[in-house]
């Protein structure tokens, strides 16, 4: 195991700013394996200033029935949180410039304020990072987050992207989440009998129900989409690659100024209806099926 | 070994942090264990070679100061304790779940390897107190290489995709800014081939992203607003008109959201959609072409039409 300068002063003056502190927590902490942190504590130990000043630290590992647990007696001084690095000024700051962009999520004086507050002691002040605003119904999101509060039911017509058909269901708000700038509410639904997470952009109506919730699901992140269930050869212009996630791509081959690629997909009639609005810039080559799916659904339009 | 590097920098570290006074290299040699032995001049020079690079390890989050008065023998070593350390900041609980949160939001980008800077402020008691979750974006490989290249001022180069011209070629650039809009990264820079300040989608670079070691001649424009750039070239000029269109009962999601009204019908709803983009409009209804019908106007039809067409002279 490599250890780090870094972490190991990180962690000298985390253990003394948090004395006692569990050894579980200092791992989660610093990303290590509990054994790993043993390893630093024996290294603190271990370092010896010279006879000048004797040992730098008296940290104690301690096994007892509510768990494993740190003690820090001398580090000499260093209780300080050492100076962040560019990176880590920029992680916090680029993160709560995320979050001042989502107004919805949480209170933006807020953010702004302590944004102003950790710039000025950060010792890079600049931010690299610039985040777009979330255009989401503001009124939609305090319904959401009135029943999350209050652990109670909304009724919500919902616009599935898939296929562009409006449902209309009765859900459990567990938690809101935004992952690239894209708000979702994660929550159980009656109408499926599980989880679910929807985009809050793609819900057209909400109303707040007068009905307690009782799911005892877990908050965690879920993005899980299906597994891609259709292998499609397509003919492209390069940029229409980008409507279509990286992993389910495949197989690029140049002809020309175009590409040919295998993407898979979950559903046949999503990737006809992108098809249809690409104005040519995208062919299917196979399966047949789809490539008639295409044809038949644009005589409609013209027969229409 | 690692482990004997660390432990001599901590003690560099400590002896310098609890010193009265600067000290001189040989006072330092004497006092960290590590540099020594260093009786001949061929041990000294490895010594020193080893205080070099304890220093500029140092450096990266510490201010380091050296001050030469005559000659590098007698040069002195401190640091600077107030510099060095972040500043007493008195967080409320309040304020602790927004740093843990942003924090947080970094976990799942390649930037998110610092996040644990924020682990260290908040604790990681505070990640499960909130029942918000945020995560700035998926893995995106080009984040890091050019965070580090903005943050170190160098220019970078890298294979991007033009959709003007429709070719590949080789772009160096000054980083300025990472930008995200509407789920996608940009980077925000000053591009040499035009000359000018540019923005390049991260999705269209391909390859590696290769930070040169040229420093970068443009500074930052303080007065340049990238996210109000892409608006601008998503904006049109076009007046607003507005549209009707007739779509199955719940059915045809994406235009309904569009809407600003719709009427019931027995055969089907009537939106009433405004907008000023006709092409965009245009895309929205041929993605449903098979179960919408456009009442008016004649030319957003007209449109549609064109659209279709292009699509079965590819697919026929």
């Amino acid at each position: 195991m490599a250890v780090q300068f870094e972490t190991a002063v990180r962690m000298l003056a985390y253990l003394r700013a948090n004395n006692p502190v569990e050894l579980q927590t200092v791992a989660d902490v610093f990303h290590l394996k509990p054994a790993q942190v043993r390893r630093y504590c024996d290294l603190f130990n271990d370092a010896r200033i010279g006879e000048f000043y004797g040992e730098n630290a008296d940290v104690e590992i301690q096994d007892d029935e509510d768990g494993v647990w740190i003690e820090t007696r001398d580090s000499l001084g260093l209780d300080k949180q050492i100076r962040f690095t560019p990176d880590e000024s920029i992680a916090i700051i680029g993160g709560l410039k995320y979050l001042e962009a989502m107004p919805y999520l949480v209170e933006q004086k807020s953010v702004s304020a302590l944004l102003l507050k950790l710039q000025a002691t950060f010792t890079t002040t600049e931010s690299i990072i610039e985040i777009g605003t979330t255009d989401v119904d503001e009124q939609i999101v305090n319904i959401l987050k009135s029943a999350i509060n209050g652990r109670s039911c909304v009724e919500i017509k919902y616009g599935a992207a898939i296929d562009q058909k409006v449902t209309q269901r009765t859900i459990e708000p567990i938690a809101l989440q935004a992952n690239e700038g894209v708000v979702y509410v994660r929550a159980f639904c009656r109408s499926s009998d599980a989880m679910r997470t929807f985009r809050v952009d793609r819900i057209l109506e909400a109303c707040a129900l007068d009905e307690p919730g009782n799911s005892q699901e877990s908050t965690g992140a879920d993005f899980a989409i299906s597994s891609p269930a259709l292998e499609t050869r397509l003919r492209m212009l390069p940029e229409m690659l980008e409507s279509f996630a990286p992993e389910t791509v495949s197989g690029v081959t140049p002809v020309g100024k175009l590409i040919e690629a295998t993407v898979n997909v979950t559903n046949g009639a999503w990737l006809a209806s992108l098809v249809l609005a690409s104005s040519g810039d995208i062919e299917v080559l196979s399966p047949q099926d789809l490539r008639e799916q295409v044809i038949s659904k644009a005589k409609k339009w013209l027969q229409a | 070994m690692a482990v004997d590097n660390t432990m001599r920098q901590l003690n560099l570290l400590l002896v310098l942090m609890n010193s009265q006074r600067p000290l001189t290299r040989s006072e330092i040699f004497n006092r960290v264990s590590g540099y020594s032995p260093f009786d001949s001049e061929k041990e000294l020079d490895a010594a020193g070679r080893k205080f070099e690079r304890d220093k500029n390890d140092l450096r990266q989050y510490l201010v380091f100061n050296e001050v030469s008065p005559s000659g590098d023998s007698q040069s002195t070593y401190s640091i600077d304790l107030e510099q060095s350390f972040f500043a007493e900041v008195d967080l409320s609980e309040d304020e602790l779940i927004l740093v843990s949160l942003a924090t947080g939001a970094w976990r799942d980008a390649h930037l998110g390897q610092s996040a644990a800077a924020g682990a260290i402020i908040a604790g990681p008691e505070y990640r499960g107190g909130s029942n918000i979750f945020t995560a700035i974006g998926r893995d995106e490989r080009y984040l890091k290489p050019l965070e580090q290249a903005i943050v170190q001022k160098l220019t970078v180069e890298f294979e991007y995709y033009s959709r003007n011209s429709n070719e590949t070629k080789v772009r160096r650039v000054e980083p300025w800014r990472l930008v995200l809009h509407q789920e996608h990264w940009y980077l925000f820079g000053f591009d040499y081939e035009r000359e000018s300040e540019l923005l390049f989608r991260l999705s269209r670079i391909s390859g590696d992203v290769k930070i040169t070691k040229e420093q970068i001649l443009n500074p930052s424009p303080q007065d340049s607003d990238p996210i109000e750039i892409i608006r601008s070239f998503q904006r049109t000029e076009s007046a607003v008109q507005s549209a009707l269109v007739r779509v199955p009962v719940a059915d045809c999601a994406n235009l309904r959201l569009l809407a600003k009204g719709f009427e019931e019908s027995p055969s089907g709803d009537i939106l009433t959609i405004d907008f000023d983009d006709a092409y965009s409009l245009s895309r929205e209804i041929a993605l449903v072409c098979d179960r919408v019908e456009v009442l008016s106007p004649t030319s957003l039809k007209e449109r549609v039409t064109d659209l279709v067409n292009q699509v079965l002279a590819v697919h026929q």
